[in-house]
């Protein structure tokens, strides 16, 4: 039997289609995705799903644990908080900020660190040895440390922490764009694109950025995980977002004191981070094998 | 060789300088007046506002202030606390070892675990070890060490009662600070009670600070000992007739060891982020912790310094990495 290699196999795909394949046919890839899914519809859908306000405080279910165990409120599927307020609804309303902020602070370095990467690797020079000392500098700072030092100056909150986890996480961006538009930039078709009077930002995004595109696309995935991570964790250094937000880092700082006596409080926005984060790593994961061209061989 | 090596340290330079020049004026960034955050509530009067302007060097342009700062980090002076009053430079060579020490322990346990467990999944590819380990490795590396903490916490401190839940020491020992380091000062003072309630006190918090540390490692060790398998050397050494315990362990994970050092140099960043969650958890009292409550309390010297030695030991680290890299890389050997 005539042995298929996998290039033939792809030959009539599209490049997006080959791609789609690939992560199609990678389970956990693909369980990844559906999770993400998931959380996005339900926080995007999160005002019809709760049946409770997740600011309402009511005195007289303080505390009570979730579903399955003694003295489950009905109604309270996961229990409440020291104040009464349904954590189900904050859960879930806790998602909304972490996700929302997460693809903001991701497209913010994406699009910061694409522009000024490119730079670097079309004007070179000692604009690109400058950019790329800074960068280096940036990266040897560990980065909750800086990320902390800029929400400390610009004071604690929800968008400023977003801000300094975003700028912690641009030199990555930086670095693969300038890379990837260095190695493009010697190719012949974007000489042929020069030649035919393309030049500056025209050539940049109509002809070499759809050719970079994958190993951005890879690090935004990862950065997604990170970006959630480190706002959490701002979050529950209480240098993030700040009560009664029901952010999933703050609900964690919030809940601290009550590992004793109520420690559903503290377990489920943990297990509602590391479930965020794991699935996106497995996605990302999961999108560098598939836009990957060496996994073929 | 040693050309390389020279390059490499002289960049060390534009480095720290860098990290100087980056925490100076981010801090020159915040808003508030550092006089009157000093002053507190009591206010200050203009003569002493001007007097105390001169002697901080605020009144001189902003250029110089930082020639001047320079100067004096290149003199080993990086001011001092605001709220304790004691050099900054001495606060932090107090603290330091207590997060070396947690930091040690805790790279010990990720190397220990991670090298074998790696070794074992890339020899075992596909079948049902593997897929656990690639399976924890991931876990670990997605998990939010805060929560973890508190996690472990709850089991080990709250429920089982068997570990304590912060510090370094029970109040009850009293033993003189030598070396710095808890488990070593305990021995030097001959107390074993001491000895193995400090080590009661480090479990947790070493556990925590080993667990990205030991994902990372795993992962890359596995990735490394599949590349290495495939190669043709391998297989002369398999068609030799050699033992598979010295294929794997003599041939393969030699050559695989070597970007695994490289990572395990490269986690100090890690650990240093992970250091300041785990510290504050645990009330570990290292630099990580002392850091962050100089946030919290605004106290700007303390937090300029410390983040210039945290960062300037990261790129120390860093370069130390990449110099070993070369000396035992013997591909790298070989081109002078």
């Amino acid at each position: 039997m005539k042995k298929i290699s996998p290039s033939e196999v792809f030959a009539d795909l599209t490049p997006r289609q080959e791609v789609w394949y690939k992560l199609r046919s990678n389970r956990s890839a693909m369980m990844a995705l559906c999770v993400l899914l998931l959380l996005i519809t339900a926080a995007v859908l999160a005002p019809l799903i709760v049946s409770h306000d997740p600011y309402e405080q009511l005195t007289d279910t303080l505390l009570a644990p979730p579903y399955p165990a003694d003295g489950n409120r009905p109604g309270f599927l996961l229990g409440t908080d020291d104040l009464g307020r349904d954590i189900f609804s904050r859960l879930l309303y806790g998602a909304r900020y972490s996700l929302f902020l997460g693809f903001a602070i991701v497209l913010f370095s994406l699009v910061s660190g694409v522009m000024i990467g490119s730079i670097a690797g079309i004007k070179r020079g000692l604009t690109e040895t400058l950019i790329l000392r800074l960068m280096d500098i940036m990266l040897a700072v560990p980065t909750i440390l800086l990320a902390i030092v800029i929400v400390a100056i610009l004071g604690a909150s929800l968008v400023n922490a977003a801000l300094a986890v975003s700028v912690v996480l641009l030199p990555h961006f930086v670095r693969i764009t300038r890379a990837a538009v260095i190695s493009e930039m010697s190719k012949e078709y974007v000489l042929a694109s020069q030649l035919d009077g393309s030049k500056g930002w025209r050539l940049f995004f109509r002809t070499i950025l759809p050719n970079i595109s994958a190993p951005l696309i890879v690090q935004a995935t990862l950065s997604f995980s990170n970006a959630i991570l480190d706002i959490a964790a701002l979050g529950f250094l209480g240098l993030g977002a700040q009560p009664p937000i029901p952010e999933w880092g703050s609900l964690l700082s919030s809940s601290r004191e009550l590992i004793e006596v109520a420690p559903w409080t503290v377990t489920l926005p943990g297990l509602a981070i590391l479930i965020t984060v794991l699935a996106s790593n497995l996605l990302g994961d999961g999108l560098r094998d598939a836009l990957d061209p060496k996994v073929d061989a | 060789m040693s050309q390389l090596l020279l390059r490499r340290l002289l960049l060390i330079v534009p480095g720290v300088l860098g990290i100087t020049a980056l925490t100076f004026f981010l801090i020159r960034l915040a808003p508030g007046d550092p006089i009157l955050l000093l002053a507190g509530e009591r206010g200050v009067s203009a003569e002493r506002y001007a007097e105390l302007q001169h002697q901080f060097g605020f009144d001189q342009p902003l250029f110089i202030q930082f020639t001047d700062y320079l100067w004096q980090v290149l003199n080993g002076d990086l001011g001092t606390s605001v709220v304790t009053q004691t050099p900054v430079l001495e606060e932090f060579g107090k603290l330091f070892p207590a997060t070396l020490e947690l930091a040690v322990i805790a790279m010990i346990i990720a190397t220990l675990i991670a090298i074998p467990a790696g070794v074992l999944a890339a020899v075992k590819r596909n079948t049902l070890i593997d897929h656990c380990v690639t399976a924890i490795s991931l876990v670990g590396y997605s998990m939010p060490i805060f929560w973890w903490a508190l996690l472990l916490i709850l089991l080990f401190s709250v429920n089982l009662g068997w570990m304590p839940v912060a510090g370094r020491l029970n109040f009850i020992y009293d033993i003189q600070s030598v070396t710095g380091f808890m488990l070593i000062d305990t021995l030097l003072a001959g107390d074993q009670d001491a000895f193995l309630d400090a080590l009661h006190h480090l479990v947790l918090p070493a556990i925590v600070l080993a667990t990205i540390p030991l994902a990372v490692i795993t992962r890359m060790t596995r990735s490394s000992m599949l590349e290495v398998l495939k190669q043709d050397y391998i297989r002369t050494a398999r068609a030799k007739g050699l033992s598979e315990y010295s294929v794997i362990f003599k041939h393969a994970l030699r050559n695989a060891l070597i970007p695994v050092i490289t990572v395990i140099g490269l986690q100090i960043s890690i650990l240093m982020t992970g250091a300041i969650l785990t510290e504050t958890i645990f009330s570990w009292p290292g630099i990580g912790k002392w850091i962050l409550e100089a946030v919290y309390r605004r106290d700007y010297p303390v937090v300029q310094g410390g983040v210039l030695l945290m960062a300037g030991l990261v790129i120390l680290v860093n370069t130390t990495v990449d110099l070993l890299y070369v000396v035992i890389n013997p591909a790298l050997r070989k081109q002078k």
